[in-house]
Parts: C-alpha cells; sequence; structure tokens
C-alpha cells in the first residue's frame, strides 16, 4: 500500500487546502454566497475499496471533471446533487426553467462554471511547484458518485489517491464536492514535488 | 526591535514549520509559540501572558480561526490577530473587518509572513 509519511500528507492537504481555498472563492463570487469548506480529507485505496467512501449516497449527482496534466496529472471534478446542480445554474444565469433535467445549454454552463471553479483550484498548485497543468476541455457526466468518479477499469487494481473536500452554500441549502483522483505513478510523481516543496523549507 | 511573543494556530505543521523559520530567521531571539486547533489554544490562553502577535488559520478541524479569533478577543480584547487563509471569499475578510482582525492570503511566503507582522505595529 502507498504510504505518505505526515509531513507529506500534511503539505499535501495544506498545498491542496490552498487551492480549494480559492475555488470557493470563486463559487462564492459567481453566486454571491458564502461557500463553507470542510477539512480535505485524503485516502490513498484501490478503486474497490474508495468507492465505499464516495458522497452521494447512490443518489444521482452531476459532476464536471477536468483532466490536468503537469507536476502530476489528476482528474478533478465538482459535483453537486442533481436537483441543486439545476438550482446554482439557474441562480447564476438568472434562468427560470420548469425542465427536471438540465438542457443542453445548462449543462455547458455547468460546465463553465467548473471550468472556473477548478482551475481557480489549481492555478495556485501549479504556481506552488513552479510548474505549469494543461487541463482537458471540462465534461459534464451524470450519475451516481461512482459513474461520476469514473476510473479506467485498466487502473481499477492500483492505487488510487482520494481527496474529497464538502463545500456548503447554506443559504440555498446545497451540498457539493470537489473530489481529486490520481492513480500511481502520477501519485508518486507529485509526492516527488511535495518533497522538493517541503526541502525549501527544511534545508 | 525588541523580543516578541507570536502565537501561530494552524492544523498544518508544515504551515507552522515555515512561518517559525521566517519569523526566526528575520528575529531569532523572539519567541514562537504553536497551536493546532482551536481546543489547544484556548487551554493555553488561560496559562499565559498576552503575545505580541496570533496568526490564526481558518479551515482547521473543529473550531474555525474566525470563532476562535471572537473567543480569544473576550480574553485579549486588543491583541493582534491575523487571519492567514487561502479562503479569499468576500465574507471572509468582510468577517475579519468585523472582528477587528488582519488578513493575509495564503500561500505563506516571507512576504506574507511580512505583512502579518506588519499587523503588531
Amino acid at each position: 500500500m502507498f504510504v505518505l509519511n505526515d509531513l507529506q500528507q500534511d503539505a499535501l492537504l495544506e498545498i491542496f487546502n490552498i487551492g480549494v481555498g480559492k475555488a470557493a472563492a470563486a463559487l462564492s463570487k459567481m453566486t454571491s454566497e458564502e461557500v463553507l469548506l470542510s477539512v480535505p480529507t485524503l485516502e490513498f485505496l484501490e478503486w474497490e475499496e474508495a468507492k465505499q467512501h464516495l458522497p452521494g449516497n447512490g443518489k444521482i449527482i452531476c459532476g464536471i471533471s477536468q483532466r490536468f496534466d503537469g507536476p502530476f496529472n489528476t482528474e478533478a471534478i465538482l459535483m453537486f446533487p442533481e436537483e441543486k446542480s439545476l438550482e446554482i445554474i439557474r441562480y447564476i444565469l438568472g434562468l427560470d426553467s420548469l425542465l427536471e433535467r438540465l438542457t443542453e445549454m445548462e449543462q455547458e454552463a455547468l460546465c463553465e462554471i467548473g471550468n472556473i471553479v477548478l482551475n481557480a483550484c489549481m492555478a495556485p498548485i501549479a504556481d506552488i511547484f513552479s510548474a505549469e497543468f494543461r487541463a482537458t476541455m471540462p465534461e459534464y457526466r451524470s450519475g451516481t458518485s461512482e459513474h461520476v468518479l469514473s476510473v479506467d477499469v485498466a487502473e481499477t487494481n492500483r492505487v488510487i489517491m482520494l481527496m474529497l473536500v464538502k463545500l456548503q452554500m447554506e443559504k440555498h441549502e446545497i451540498e457539493g464536492y470537489l473530489a481529486f483522483l490520481s492513480v500511481l505513478p502520477d501519485i508518486q510523481r507529485l509526492t516527488a514535488n511535495v518533497d522538493r516543496f517541503i526541502s525549501e523549507f527544511t534545508k | 526591535m525588541t523580543s516578541k511573543t507570536v502565537l501561530i494556530v494552524d492544523d498544518s505543521r508544515l504551515s507552522r514549520m515555515i512561518i517559525k523559520a521566517l519569523i526566526l530567521e528575520k528575529y531569532p531571539d523572539w519567541q514562537v509559540m504553536e497551536t493546532t486547533n482551536a481546543e489547544q489554544t484556548l487551554s493555553l490562553v488561560d496559562t499565559i501572558e498576552e503575545p505580541n502577535l496570533i496568526t490564526l488559520d481558518v479551515n482547521m478541524p473543529g473550531m474555525d480561526g474566525l470563532s476562535l479569533a471572537a473567543i480569544i478577543r473576550k480574553t485579549w480584547e486588543n491583541v493582534p490577530i491575523v487571519i492567514m487563509t487561502a479562503n479569499v471569499q468576500e465574507s471572509v475578510s468582510r468577517k475579519c473587518a468585523e472582528l477587528k482582525v488582519g488578513f493575509v492570503e495564503k500561500p505563506i511566503t516571507a512576504d506574507s509572513v511580512s505583512k502579518a507582522l506588519t499587523y503588531m505595529e
């Protein structure tokens, strides 16, 4: 099993915490509402085990996913329960649709919101590592969290890094998640960067 | 500058290490104390003299840094407090202003620590 020492784990959480803070600020700006953040959780597990730790309780959720390739590779996902995704998008866009499912245009808008939030998160992480991430186009996914946070079949037996942060918007009673998924050897590249970051301050 | 005491409150060991190292690099004779959460901090508040500055993280397990700042203010009404966070939401900076505490954006760098120290002046 892949294990980080206490200082590596602490540094990794703090680095992502900085990114998540910026992401929350971007979401707060768009919704004009305070976004409360949980303390991030970080686990290294095989996919079968990771599935037990996913949020959503089997309910349908909407997610916007982007892959970031750079000093390490990760899949970043912003996700909300389906009915709340409709509420967010319609609140931000000032739409008042009666349709129960997201229309294509609303899906595009949700992708753009995800794009802004996820990039706001990853940009400071790139700065910390003095590097750059290349991001894929945001992809809209709907289904259970297991589907939204899908992992390639070829990678299911490998160790996965799963980082989760809960986002709460109390005024609209909206609860969502930011998730980051990486697999070996990306995790090893990530920890090598974390070690470099730590060594700068512990010389 | 005469010797000062700084209390760092942050659940991240690395953040505490960096803040402490940057302060001591500039002011080696200063005393730097550390706590990792609100509970530990409030226990310490009852046993020590008022420090010259307190730096607080916002997003910590248990009580958040802003709520902790409000409680510390009840004991040490005028102690300089500075929030060091990456949570740059308008609501956070507004609460800082309401509590009359400083606000410095993470990541922690020599510049951000220097800025935090200006809240003692």
